[in-house]
């Protein structure tokens, strides 16, 4: 089920209704009920895959039981060994299977050995990557003891498959998310009102602006031959804000579904295009995955201590991963290397941790020094993203020579871009330039607008929503 | 809790309402303000899908007005119709394209399908009536209320473009006859028949209908059509379409010209002329004045 459909906007207050009316007054039943409502949400899609997160949830669950009772340190190992192998065993043979069975076809090819590598016929199941990060974490704790297993079925199943953030995330820890689980849930009339705000402005950057930009950049990467350096440039750009707007919009509506319901979830996206330099920018973009990958393997791989040598290793091997963990394809491993390669000279020189305040924080306008940083960030992000974007790694170099090519500095095609639209992403950029310090582009909690002039804003972005909204696309986290 | 579900149900009630008089307030507004005269020496209106866009060209028949747009089912067609009709007097000849596609199940998709939908609704809906809203939101409900508020922006576009948003003759220079030709030769199998599509037939009957009841002549017309597609559908089928028109619209004429002469250079694709054959197929119809010379049902007969 689509967060922007007609389904999920049914599904929605039913199951609000009966979760605050009906099972109200037992926390059982009222994850019961979000256990069965989460199946149905992921079983509209598909629901002969419900049977993966129904097996990835048991086998966690015992296995956090198991590794409770046992100190051997071997039968520990073991267990959680055999959590990472079967979860990753899942996600190994529906996402990365082909890509290895062709990728070792294509170098046996290359040495001139004939090798016919044998294809599974599969489709990927929605959200694989998001549930099965979320299990992991949760036997990673366990056997860190960084966390108590829970005996309480209902409640695990019911954090591996909540249904606002299963399939694109926030990629959720168990020791933040399962303890919401176990406890009661009060009706908060603030954080519920400012959850709807959130939904809103989702739903705004994924209709209004993501599946429009969407038009023009699969026009634009399609058929990149036909346009001008120029109208490329303008291309990955549009992508730019297809991707944040999707991505972000996605995590916004879950954050503020999950709200509805007395869960906090964590934040994902933190404007990360007001970043002010790469290390910024990925505190603030895909925060989830990003401080999944940080505590799971960078810090386990000794994060930025030690030698520069293994400081650029480790640098490498999560940017790389991270690359990878998007999808079975080089471009993904491309654009994961180039922000590694983005990154290493501001951890080198120290500076990676130098910008972990807000732009202008407390101020309506920006320095020049900072527009500059900005501009220079978002520059190389979008260069990066041409790799994200591509079909290949060969079209991605073709695009971006023709990008830096004599025709960059001609006036790029606009005949087909709707001005309406790039009006549209510049009122996203100035919403969140102004409530950058807030959660959310919508949040006006706090402030001294009166409710008339609050309503009609909300009000004026469901029109916006209505008037412009384009054709409805999947999300594209779906795939990853 | 009572506090939240009472603001969430003001809130979408006058959101709702906001919305619903904004389309309506536009749309009012642009049925009011839209010129629907055509010139006055225009008496022939060629309405219809891409057979019709791409085939006649209005430009060398003068006196003919083209208001076909591809993907058009019947019911905008009939909407077209009647507007340009009822505006416009001296029309006296209505040309209607009647392809064999145009009668199957699959053309429910240019009604109640949400990619057409999208499209069709906010570019015609100063065409509307309430009767014509009412019917279409009981074919697709879901898609209508979903895709009616992008006229409130649209109304503007159509206002600016005048007849031009609604349909014209498409002067193609598309030239993927080979492609097509290929792919139709590696089909083996005929086109299946799925039923056919009763939106389709009712609504091309309301345009004889109301053909017959303003006194307006009506042709239907069947484009040319290269060989290889043409072998595509069954005899089953074609009988169907003859039937169709020889039982329900025994008054209109049909030209039946899926057979006509047209070198390969004269398609755009299998299935539409492209601008060198619609310029034979013009001077061809001008020539003949719409003679019913070509009519393959009578064969079937």
């Amino acid at each position: 089920m689509l967060f922007n459909s007609i389904e999920f906007a049914i599904f929605l207050p039913i199951v609000f209704l009966l979760y605050w009316f009906v099972t109200k007054k037992n926390i059982k039943s009222q994850n019961i009920l979000l256990l069965l409502a989460s199946y149905l949400f992921y079983g509209w899609w598909d629901w002969r895959f419900l049977s993966l997160i129904i097996f990835s949830s048991f086998l966690d669950y015992i296995i956090g039981l198991q590794l409770h009772k046992t100190e051997i340190k071997k039968k520990r190992k073991a267990l959680l060994f055999m959590s990472l192998i079967v979860n990753l065993g899942f996600l190994g043979v529906f996402k990365y299977f082909n890509f290895f069975a062709q990728s070792f076809a294509d170098a046996f090819t290359m040495f001139g050995i004939p090798f016919e590598a044998s294809r599974l016929n599969i489709i990927l199941p929605v959200g694989i990557s998001f549930y099965t990060f979320q299990t992991l974490s949760y036997s990673i704790d366990v056997y860190r003891k960084k966390m108590e297993p829970t005996n309480d079925i209902i409640s695990f199943f019911a954090f591996v498959s909540f249904f606002p953030q299963l399939v694109a995330g926030p990629i959720e820890r168990a020791s933040n998310l399962l303890p919401q689980f176990h406890k009661k849930r009060t009706f908060d009339y603030s954080a519920a009102s400012d959850g709807m705000r959130q939904i809103l402005w989702g739903l705004f950057k994924k209709i209004v602006i993501a599946d429009n930009c969407a038009v023009y950049v699969n026009q634009i990467f399609e058929n990149y031959t036909d346009y001008s350096g120029s109208t490329l440039f303008l291309g990955a750009l549009l992508f730019a804000f297809q991707i944040y707007g999707d991505f972000s919009g996605y995590s916004d509506i879950a954050i503020g579904t999950a709200r509805l319901f007395g869960f906090n979830l964590m934040k994902n996206f933190a404007f990360p295009y007001f970043s002010r330099d790469i290390a910024e920018f990925w505190r603030r973009w895909h925060i989830s995955l990003s401080t999944w990958f940080r505590d799971y393997l960078y810090i386990p791989l000794g994060g930025s201590s030690g030698s520069s040598a293994k400081k650029i290793r480790n640098i490498f091997i999560i940017f790389l991963v991270s690359g990878f963990w998007h999808g079975a394809n080089w471009t993904f491993i491309v654009w994961g290397f180039l922000n590694a390669l983005y990154f290493l000279p501001l951890m080198l020189l120290g500076k990676n941790r130098k910008n972990t305040n807000t732009v202008a924080e407390g101020k309506l306008f920006i320095s020049f020094k900072e527009i500059i940083q900005i501009a220079i960030t978002f520059f190389l992000t979008n260069i990066a993203w041409v790799f994200f974007r591509a079909e290949n790694v060969t079209k991605a170099f073709k695009y971006l020579k023709i990008v830096f090519s004599k025709s960059l500095l001609t006036l790029p095609d606009l005949s087909e871009i709707s001005l309406v639209i790039l009006a549209l992403i510049g009122l996203l950029v100035v919403v969140e330039w102004v409530h950058r310090e807030r959660e959310h582009g919508l949040n006006f909690t706090n402030t001294q607008y009166p409710k008339f002039i609050r309503w009609s804003i909300y009000i004026g972005v469901i029109v916006v929503i209505a008037v412009f909204g384009g054709s409805q696309e999947t999300f594209i986290y779906f795939q990853f | 809790m009572k506090k939240f579900i009472t603001h969430s149900i003001v809130f979408s009630i006058l959101a709702f309402l906001v919305l619903a008089i904004m389309v309506i307030g536009t749309t009012l507004f642009a049925k009011k303000s839209f010129d629907y005269s055509i010139p006055e020496n225009k008496n022939i209106l060629v309405i219809g899908d891409s057979h019709t866009e791409c085939a006649i060209d209005d430009r060398i028949l003068n006196n003919a007005f083209n208001l076909s747009q591809s993907a058009t089912c019947y019911f905008y067609t009939y909407l077209k119709t009647r507007e340009v009709i009822n505006h416009n007097p001296q029309i006296d000849t209505l040309i209607v394209s009647y392809s064999y596609s145009s009668l199957k199940k699959i053309k429910d998709k240019w009604l109640i399908g949400p990619e057409n939908l999208k499209f069709k609704i906010r570019d015609h809906l100063i065409l509307f009536n309430a009767t014509d809203f009412k019917e279409l939101f009981l074919a697709s409900p879901k898609d209508v209320l979903v895709f009616a508020p992008q006229v409130i922006a649209h109304n503007f576009k159509v206002l600016r473009n005048g007849y031009s948003a609604l349909g014209g003759f498409d002067n193609s220079e598309r030239n993927n006859l080979q492609e097509d030709i290929l792919k139709l030769q590696n089909e083996d199998e005929k086109n299946p028949i799925e039923g056919y599509s009763k939106y389709q037939e009712d609504y091309l009957l309301k345009i004889y209908n109301f053909s017959q009841e303003k006194n307006i002549k009506l042709i239907l017309v069947n484009t040319p059509m290269h060989a290889e597609a043409l072998k595509k559908d069954t005899k089953a089928h074609k009988t169907y379409y003859c039937e169709f028109y020889a039982s329900k619209m025994p008054e209109a004429s049909l030209l039946n010209h899926t057979n006509f002469d047209m070198a390969d250079s004269g398609f755009g694709d299998a299935y539409h002329l492209n601008f060198k054959g619609a310029k034979i197929y013009t001077d061809y119809l001008m020539k003949t004045n719409f003679a019913e010379d070509a009519n393959y049902c009578h064969e079937i007969k």
